[in-house]
């Protein structure tokens, strides 16, 4: 019986043995499985898929995946996450999407506006096409900071980045480059349309061209690109019309037109001097042809079979990408919203012209997809970003109504993102990492703020004696700059005008510390005098927000509008209103130049992530660890995987 | 060394490493006062007798006293004269009533584009001036992607083009402009100052001349009452510059206040 007890027992203490080793394999395998997460996350991805949505925003977001009409992006967010993306101030795009590409505040990045201001001669600027000297046809880089890309180049991965805002010229990657936001039209401009027509007009003269048929014959002129006389060179063209269509006739080659219709690629070579000619392309619409002729000519951009300038790294990829796809628009934003906004084309124009830009980015978005094997693919859209602005239907501050209402046409393309990720879930291997994020949300844009004018209001900023309040005084044309402590320019932004800084300075640095506190503190509590509300959020001193080797470049006030708000346009390029706060009657009214605490992105991956919080900041460590490269201690992000 | 002596000792320098580095090289003539100017400088770069042939693009449609006087002087200063013409588009009947661009094209463009192919020239010296408007900052010396010719038939500085990256049908041959450093009005000093010899179309007559040349339908005449080149020195330093100035800023402000509405965030 001892014996018998003494057996069972040794087996008792085996099966405890047992059930001990198991419970300890349990928990090394635990341990082992937790504490290397982060190794297996990056042991299993060789590539990173990066997928860019400028202004996809959380709450349409939320609100069509809660009625069933993003499947693959709820699909996703079960893989693996969903969250909002912090976003930066300004949130605009260049400094947004910059941020995330170079996983620096902008004191680092030294993109703080799209507006410039040269402190010398208060003279303005436009950052994201920057001319490396007045008069230049060439262009430089506004980022100073290191784009994810440039490191990933280094390490010699394959990389390639298409259409990424705030990137022209191309950077030198290890692979290919096309530059998004920022690339030109053939004057050097951003955006730009001609309407010819033979009605009768008074409208904008420089962007309405009289025309008369003679003989069913239109003779008339393209514009090119600029002179250093700043007049645009010009190019003959015929316009046979009929009934209801039209041939336009450039160097000899046809394009027909029909009435409700688009033309095909037009080309159009500009002499621009002896033996050199200029190479452009554009489309045209045709509106009518009876009663009277009405023609939309869209931007006139840079030909990309034959660049004047490189848009591409390397530069034979943009005649690649057209072999590849055909034609397609190369101009940093094409969505003609400048167009839309004064009337001279119609909804439907404009969709259709988004409908073709978004069809041709989708062809290229395949072309790359089809051939990526190894390293990092990133790609942008930003139509979404164009249709939010122009048919944003949520209202912040009158006609409030319950529940976020979202327009048909925004929704059709969050839809058509939904379908495209789809397409990218059942193709993208179990090696790749994928990422999906937008550079900010969006909000309504309902009353323009001129801090220009509440400068002058408030006894900041004086006015010269011929001040005509007919004039918007853009470009600072009414300022006294021997009497005006701090001056506003761009979306967000308020510089003291600074002795030995500014050209025309006359504030001592012992008392500019003062000065900005108090219009700080004075802006807070500055009211809507239409509904009492409070307009802004929060103005902050550049130091509270920026930090870096550029902050000297930043203004000295940096101001976040609450929803509803942004700052008028009259102001941000340096001119006045009336009253300072007026109704946004635009066309264009939807926005996202507000605090960041109102507009964060969003962000989904296909893997689990150890922020809930995360930033656009923490993009590019993230983008390295995956691909196993050293973060640099200058990264102010923190990686989502580590 | 007085300031019209540095500008022209430049030039030479320019000229002569032009003629050392190219050898097979011509000079464009225009019989205007700056490509004429430049023409004394490069007697003067090789004593008097110029190593290179001297090229007259002739449109046919140039004003009769610039052909007098491209033959008067041609043949006093020995100059190895080239005259390059578009035969077969002058025989078809290109002109500037149908088209500015259509009509130098052919007549000035092809025109060169036959006679560099014909003669195989690796340079052309030429005589374009980049001081209105201060694009000083960019200038170059020897470009070879400057196909401009702009200056020849409108009063204004050549553009920018060189800068883009080439679009040119042609970039065998290599431009070079010995004369970017100098004014209009340094011109027209030094004209004063070494009394080189000037097509009578700049002075007025009737309270009008010739600001520039160029073919006689596409030029067109200033006010003026300068009769000789004291006179127009005088013109340009008294009048030019203010007038000049006030028009450029109220073009610089439109050009930017059109950039910056290009944005679209109105």
């Amino acid at each position: 019986m001892e014996t018998n007890n003494k057996i069972k027992k040794r087996k008792l203490n085996l099966k405890k043995l047992t059930i001990f080793i198991i419970i300890c394999i349990i928990i090394v395998c635990f341990v082992i499985f937790f504490s290397g997460e982060e190794k297996m996350v990056k042991s299993r991805y060789d590539k990173v898929f990066i997928i860019g949505i400028d202004a996809m925003d959380p709450k349409v977001t939320n609100k069509l995946i809660n009625e069933g009409m993003l499947p693959n992006f709820l699909r996703l967010k079960e893989i693996g996450s969903f969250s909002k993306l912090n976003t930066i101030l300004p949130a605009e795009s260049p400094v947004a999407w910059t941020t995330i590409a170079t996983g620096t505040n902008p004191g680092k990045h030294g993109l703080f506006d799209f507006i410039t201001r040269n402190p010398e001669n208060y003279l303005l600027g436009v950052s994201i096409t920057k001319q490396k000297s007045r008069y230049s046809t060439k262009f430089e880089s506004p980022v100073k900071g290191i784009p994810f890309w440039s490191i990933t180049s280094d390490a010699k991965i394959p990389t390639t980045i298409i259409r990424w805002p705030a990137t022209f010229p191309p950077d030198k990657v290890n692979g290919v480059m096309f530059s998004g936001e920022g690339v030109p039209d053939i004057r050097g401009f951003s955006s730009g349309y001609y309407i010819y027509t033979s009605e009768y007009f008074n409208k904008d003269e420089e962007k309405t061209i009289k025309v008369s048929v003679n003989d069913k014959i239109i003779n008339s002129r393209v514009f090119g690109p600029l002179g250093t006389d700043r007049n645009p060179i010009e190019k003959p063209i015929q316009i046979k019309v009929d009934k209801d269509k039209a041939i336009i006739i450039v160097d000899d080659k046809e394009y027909p037109v029909k009435v409700g219709g688009w033309s095909d690629w037009i080309r159009i070579d500009f002499k621009v001097g002896f033996m050199k000619k200029v190479s452009a392309i554009t489309k045209a619409y045709l509106f009518s042809v009876e009663p009277e002729f009405k023609m939309y000519l869209g931007p006139i951009q840079i030909d990309p079979e034959n660049p004047v300038v490189d848009f591409t790294y390397p530069g034979k990829y943009s005649n690649e990408l057209a072999d590849a796809i055909g034609l397609y628009n190369t101009l940093g934003m094409p969505e003609d919203t400048n167009a839309l906004n004064e009337n001279a084309i119609t909804d439907k124009v404009f969709l259709g012209q988004v409908a073709q830009i978004e069809d041709e980015r989708n062809k290229m978005f395949w072309y790359e997809f089809n051939r990526f094997d190894k390293g990092l693919l990133a790609f942008v859209f930003d139509s979404g970003d164009r249709l939010q602005h122009m048919y944003w239907d949520e209202k912040n501050l009158f006609n409030v109504k319950e529940g976020l209402s979202v327009n048909k046409d925004v929704v059709d393309y969050y839809v058509k993102k939904d379908n495209l990720l789809g397409e990218v879930l059942n193709k993208i291997d179990n090696k790749t990492a994928l990422m999906i994020f937008s550079d900010h949300g969006f909000t309504s844009f309902e009353r323009a703020v001129s801090i220009n004018t509440w400068l002058v209001e408030n006894g900041f900023m004086t006015l010269t004696n011929d001040y005509n309040e007919n004039d918007d005084g853009a470009l600072f044309k009414f300022v006294d700059w021997s009497k005006t402590k701090a001056y506003s320019l761009g979306f967000a932004g308020i510089y003291i005008n600074l002795k030995e800084r500014e050209g025309q300075g006359i504030v001592e640095e012992a008392e500019k510390e003062e000065i900005i506190n108090g219009i700080i503190k004075k802006l807070e509590d500055f009211r809507d005098p239409k509904n009492n509300q409070k307009v802004i959020t929060h103005a902050y001193k550049r130091e509270e927000i920026y930090h870096g080797d550029y902050v000297k470049d930043s203004p000295d006030i940096v101001i976040g509008f609450e929803p509803g708000y942004r700052m008028s346009w009259q102001s941000a390029i340096g001119g006045l209103t009336q009253e300072i706060v007026i109704d946004n009657l635009k066309k264009w009214k939807g926005d996202h130049i507000v605090d960041p605490s109102h507009v964060p992105g969003v962000l989904f991956t296909n893997f689990k992530t150890n922020n809930e919080n995360p930033s656009l900041l923490d993009i590019a460590p993230t983008v390295l660890e995956i691909l196993k490269i050293k973060i640099p201690k200058d990264i102010d992000g923190r990686s989502l995987i580590s | 060394m007085d300031y019209l002596d540095k500008l022209e000792s430049r030039t030479i320098f320019i000229i002569r490493e032009a003629y050392h580095e190219f050898k097979n090289i011509a000079m464009l003539w225009s019989i205007g006062k700056d490509s004429t100017s430049l023409l004394w400088m490069v007697r003067k770069a090789f004593f008097g007798k110029i190593p290179f042939p001297i090229m007259h693009i002739d449109t046919s449609y140039k004003i009769p006293e610039i052909y007098s006087f491209r033959d008067k002087y041609a043949k006093e200063w020995g100059l190895n004269l080239i005259i390059s013409r578009n035969e077969e588009a002058i025989k078809n009947g290109v002109s500037p009533d149908k088209g500015r661009f259509e009509c130098c094209n052919a007549l000035k463009t092809e025109a060169l584009k036959q006679a560099i192919k014909k003669y195989k020239f690796k340079a052309l010296l030429l005589g374009i001036r980049r001081d209105e408007h201060g694009i000083r900052a960019k200038e170059r010396y020897f470009s070879p992607r400057n196909q401009d010719f702009l200056w020849d038939y409108k009063n204004q500085p050549p553009e920018l083009w060189d800068q883009f990256k080439s679009g040119s049908d042609d970039n065998s041959h290599i431009r070079v402009h010995p004369l970017l450093h100098w004014t209009e009005l340094d011109i027209w000093k030094y004209v004063q100052r070494e009394n080189i010899p000037i097509t009578n179309l700049y002075f007025a007559k009737n309270g009008k001349r010739y600001r520039s040349l160029g073919c006689l339908p596409c030029c067109s005449l200033i006010e003026s009452n300068a009769s000789n080149v004291k006179e127009v020195v005088e013109e340009l330093k008294t009048t030019r510059i203010a007038e000049r100035s006030g028009r450029a800023q109220d073009k610089e402000r439109a050009y930017m206040m059109q950039k910056l509405r290009s944005l679209g965030y109105m």
